[in-house]
């Protein structure tokens, strides 16, 4: 395993990727700081100070990553995959529920999602599987890659997590195109997709993933009376759809113009924290903020994308494409989530919101795609792929 | 369609923008194009800022006098949120508490080091408590109990929260917890208020602010009738219970702006509630009230052909003004006793009827052809039933020797209606008894609005699991058999006009009158005709009631005399009957009771009715 030359050094902090990385952190952390949230009934602040402690990890695991080449990474990418299937089959039997999910695994004071470190996980080792094969541009070749990325899913879902189960698929199907499999095995695979929605909804899905489904559609539905959609929407299951479009819309175009600059809806907002922390952005910066959020992003994407688009290697390509494809997915998602236009999974927004597991995998899949930008690769492909 | 590798680049990409474009799309509408419209849901998702209250309904009887309205009254109350935008930095220990309610800086205590520095001797509020009738620690440690809860939520809520966001929190959790001001004290004296509003700097968290009282005009003549309005989360009572809904109305709201302006930004405007009219005159009720007397009992009157009640008295009863907002204030050893003043008699109590059923019963037999009106009876005082002779309760007090049914009722002959019941039960007819029966209403309820409709269904008139002297005893009233007043009343209501009405008190609630609604009773007016001759004749000479002058109103009533103990001779005395309209005055059904007595119906009620007929018609009457 070698370490990086004085030049890939220089590159492996690739500007391009790092500069709005950051500046997406920072945004994050100074929304964070404004916020106060209820925990067991009581108020507490300083969520910036404890995420601080997520980026310090993430940037040494970072800094970590970024050292090794990410061949050695691949060429360990199996043995990776099978330690977190472990630690998601440990998370299940040997941890207490905590609002009624497994997620967390406690390590040396640190509060880890192994199915956050999945998302990083998979995305390896599909780039590890793909790189020299073809048989993914048969329909039965897809069959490995698909049960590389169930096998997890099931796990997770069994969590309960949809949300980061569900991303799997994107990074997935990001990763097959790109690698040049045939759309039209994608496109089938998808329709047999959506003729599975139905009993999927109807036996797959718990009783409240059900209801934020029905409540999302809910709020689709047009409402004559004003007082009575309140009412209506005001409870259950549209709670927190209601009050994160409440959150927006008193953000106006640069925040909310009450006295003391608050907004007001934010404090009836749950899990503003983690999830909703895109109503904060929009709520307490308005709609400038949240473009100047969104800004970022696609230029924190466009990046990756150009690194995956300059190198050769098609391993580097895959890996920098399923990072594109996750940061891409989770960020649209979950916007999207917040502003009604998908119904409430639960996902976090990559750089801004709270959680240390959530800011450690981003951080290391930067880190990952500045290792790959820090390493021309003299290889060359089989063709385009 | 094969792609090369960077057009599928571009396509993820272009993927990416896609699916964020309808993302920004709903951004900008929510945020901008619709902004207004979620600023105004987000307005009110939040607590109001003012609540605007709105007078109860007046009940008035069918004159249109006021018989409960609310009277204007202050109410003293903690100003929650006030009190908790003041603070107050402990000099002990440092920490940032609420003011108390105490004004002065040596009088406050910390809510972490619990150094007491609080008032020691109320002295600031003993003017007030003074004026409220209470010892100054009273009030001191009602305002304490009240303030401390709402303390202790909102500090627990605050956590270690310092700086701007503990006080801008303070005050949201403010809003949130004490967007009511707390009652501390309802409808208190002028003078207390005046001292409180003289003197706010004393006391800055305490304020008066003006409120409603019920009042009651109509007195302790329909106590009963109105019950109280629901406090404090209770249901209320009796007809201020039941008309609630309608009553109480429903308050405004008002939302004021976040910013420094205070502008109402939301308004939602306060609906008085509606007055509700009685069918019930108040002279009437207080002539009911007055033919009672003294005693204990019952007199309920009412449109023999459309239900509506005349007169639905109670004796006796209470001050509803002084238990208007309670009856917590009521001597607790008085509460529960049989002659308490709280329980009405009227339609809420179940009683044993005597023989004021015995018409009914009369009219079962008819129906089911165990008698005809010529039919004779020998009544030799006794009745041997399987070869057991009945028990002394059930006998005639003589020996009434032959009798046709037309004697019978007028001379109200045990043997006779026994006799009847025995041979329906003996031939399958006991059925047709209860049918007839519930024709008539017994065992159900008689439609007044404030009635207990289950409780009387599930009492009255049930013989489930009875005795044989039960079942027989029925045809006179006596053994397990219950009614009301105003069942009795509506049943007689049935016998004159042959239609079963439904009894109401209120006429009209608002602009929208009470429909009559009557049932037929399923048999033929030729069958009731001989019942009816006999209940005229009960008011003629030779009846039971012939000695009180009643036959002048063309009354048809029966007399009833139940007994009620056995060791010693109290009987509920009972009369029942008809009248036809006269004198501007539509026909009638009444029921009266007296309760407790030593006199038979007759005797007891005879003279009261008459009284109550007498002034009911009009003086000339007499």
């Amino acid at each position: 395993m070698g370490v990086l030359s004085s030049r890939a050094a220089r590159h492996a902090f690739h500007l391009p990727v790092l500069a709005p990385a950051l500046l997406l952190v920072a945004m994050g952390l100074w929304h964070l700081s404004t916020l106060v949230v209820p925990v067991g009934g009581v108020l507490r602040d300083g969520w910036h100070l404890l995420q601080l402690r997520g980026i310090a990890l993430g940037l040494v695991a970072g800094f970590v990553v970024a050292l090794i080449p990410y061949k050695a990474l691949l060429s360990r990418a199996y043995l990776f995959y099978a330690l977190n299937l472990l630690l998601l089959c440990v998370v299940l039997v040997a941890t207490t529920a905590r609002n009624n999910s497994h997620r967390w695994l406690s390590l040396l004071g640190f509060n880890l999602q192994p199915s956050e470190c999945m998302k990083l996980t998979l995305i390896v080792t599909l780039a590890r599987y793909i790189r020299f094969r073809s048989s993914y541009k048969t329909f039965r070749g897809l069959g490995a890659p698909f049960l590389l990325t169930l096998l997890p899913m099931a796990l997770i879902l069994k969590q309960p997590d949809l949300g980061t189960a569900l991303l799997c698929v994107p990074i997935l199907f990001g990763m097959l195109f790109a690698a040049g499999a045939r759309l039209r095995h994608l496109l089938l695979i998808v329709l047999l997709g959506a003729v599975g929605i139905y009993p999927v909804y109807r036996w797959g899905l718990r009783e409240y993933q059900k209801a934020r489904i029905d409540g999302f559609l809910a709020q689709l539905a047009p409402s004559s009376a004003a007082d009575g959609e309140r009412k209506l929407l005001d409870q259950g299951d549209n709670y927190q759809i209601e009050h994160s479009k409440q959150a927006l819309g008193l953000g106006g175009w640069a925040g909310p113009r009450t006295a003391d600059g608050r907004n007001e809806a934010l404090f009836r907002l749950p899990e503003r924290q983690t999830d909703f922390i895109f109503a904060v952005v929009a709520g307490e910066s308005g709609f400038l903020g949240a473009l100047l959020l969104i800004v970022l992003y696609a230029a924190l994407l466009s990046a990756i994308l150009l690194v995956a688009l300059r190198h050769r290697d098609p391993a580097a390509r895959l890996l920098c494409i399923g990072i594109f494809c996750l940061f891409a997915f989770q960020g649209l998602i979950n916007i999207a989530m917040t502003a009604g236009v998908l119904p409430i999974t639960g996902m976090t927004l990559p750089l801004i919101s709270y959680g240390g597991s959530s800011m450690l995998v981003s951080l290391v899949c930067l880190a990952l795609v500045c290792n790959v930008a820090a390493r021309p690769s003299y290889e060359f492909g089989r063709g385009d792929f | 369609m094969n792609l090369d590798y960077p057009r599928r680049l571009s396509v993820l990409g272009a993927i990416f923008v896609l699916g964020m474009v309808p993302v920004l799309g709903r951004l900008f509408t929510i945020q901008i194009a619709d902004a207004e419209r979620w600023q105004a849901r987000a307005c009110a998702s939040r607590r109001p800022d003012r609540v605007l209250t709105v007078p109860r309904g007046v009940i008035r009887d069918a004159r249109g006098r006021a018989l409960a309205e609310d009277g204007e009254c202050f109410d003293l109350v903690l100003k929650s949120a006030a009190w908790l935008a003041r603070l107050h930095r402990c000099g002990t220990c440092g920490r940032e508490v609420f003011y108390r309610l105490d004004t002065a800086e040596s009088k406050r205590r910390c809510t972490r080091c619990r150094r007491r520095v609080m008032i020691e001797d109320g002295r600031d509020l003993r003017p007030i408590a003074r004026l409220l009738g209470l010892a100054p620690h009273d009030l001191l440690q009602r305002i304490e109990e009240r303030a401390d809860r709402l303390e202790e939520r909102v500090l627990h809520a605050l956590g270690d929260l310092e700086g701007g966001k503990r006080s801008a929190y303070r005050e949201f959790l403010g809003r949130d917890y004490g967007w009511r001001p707390v009652t501390l004290m309802h409808d208190v004296p002028y003078e207390a208020a005046r001292e409180v509003e003289l003197h706010r700097d004393r006391n800055p968290a305490l304020s008066i602010v003006e409120s409603s009282r019920r009042r009651f005009p109509g007195g302790a003549e329909f106590a009963h009738l109105l019950g109280r309005p629901p406090d404090g989360g209770g249901r209320g009572s009796r007809l201020e219970g039941f008309l609630d809904p309608l009553l109480r109305g429903e308050p405004g709201y008002v939302w004021h702006a976040r910013d420094d302006s205070e502008e109402v930004v939301r308004l939602v405007e306060p609906v008085a509630g509606v007055d509700v009219h009685l069918t019930i005159d108040s002279d009437d009720q207080r002539l009911a009230m007055a033919a009672i007397g003294g005693g204990q009992g019952a007199l309920v009157v009412v449109h023999a052909e459309t239900g509506a009640v005349l007169a639905l008295a109670s004796a006796p009863s209470y001050d509803p003004e002084r238990y208007a907002d309670t009856l917590r204030a009521w001597p607790a050893d008085t509460k529960n006793r049989d002659e308490s003043p709280l329980f009405d008699r009227s339609f809420a109590s179940l009683l044993v009827p005597g023989s004021i059923v015995k018409p009914f019963t009369a009219v079962a037999a008819l129906a089911a052809g165990f008698a005809e009106p010529s039919r004779v009876i020998h009544c030799a005082r006794n009745l041997v039933y399987r070869g057991r002779v009945i028990p002394d309760r059930l006998r005639c007090h003589t020996s009434h020797g032959d009798m046709n049914l037309h004697d019978a009722i007028a001379q109200s002959c045990n043997i006779y209606f026994e006799t009847l019941l025995a041979e329906m039960l003996d031939r399958q007819g006991y059925p047709r008894f209860l049918e007839v029966g519930r024709a008539f209403g017994l065992g159900r309820a008689t439609g007044l609005e404030m009635e207990a409709h289950r409780r009387i269904e599930r009492l009255s008139f049930a013989f489930d699991g009875a005795r044989t002297a039960d079942l027989i005893g029925a045809a006179i009233g006596q053994g397990r058999m219950l009614l009301t007043p105003a069942q009795v009343a509506r049943a007689y209501a049935g016998l004159a006009t042959g239609r079963l009405p439904a009894l109401h008190v209120v006429a009209r609630a608002g602009h929208r009158p009470t429909a009559p609604r009557t049932e037929e009773v399923g048999l033929p007016a030729a069958l009731l005709e001989p019942i009816r001759e006999g209940l005229r004749d009960v008011a003629r000479p030779g009846g039971t009631a012939a000695r009180f002058g009643l036959s002048r109103w063309g009354i048809a009533c029966k007399t009833g005399t139940a007994q009620k103990r056995t060791d010693r001779i109290i009987y509920n005395s009972w009369m029942a009957g008809f009248l036809p309209a006269q004198q501007g005055r539509p026909p009638i059904a009444f029921a009266m009771v007296i309760l407790d007595t030593t006199e038979g119906g007759g005797d007891e009620c005879g003279p009261r009715i008459a009284r109550f007929l007498q002034q009911f018609y009009g003086e000339s009457q007499g």
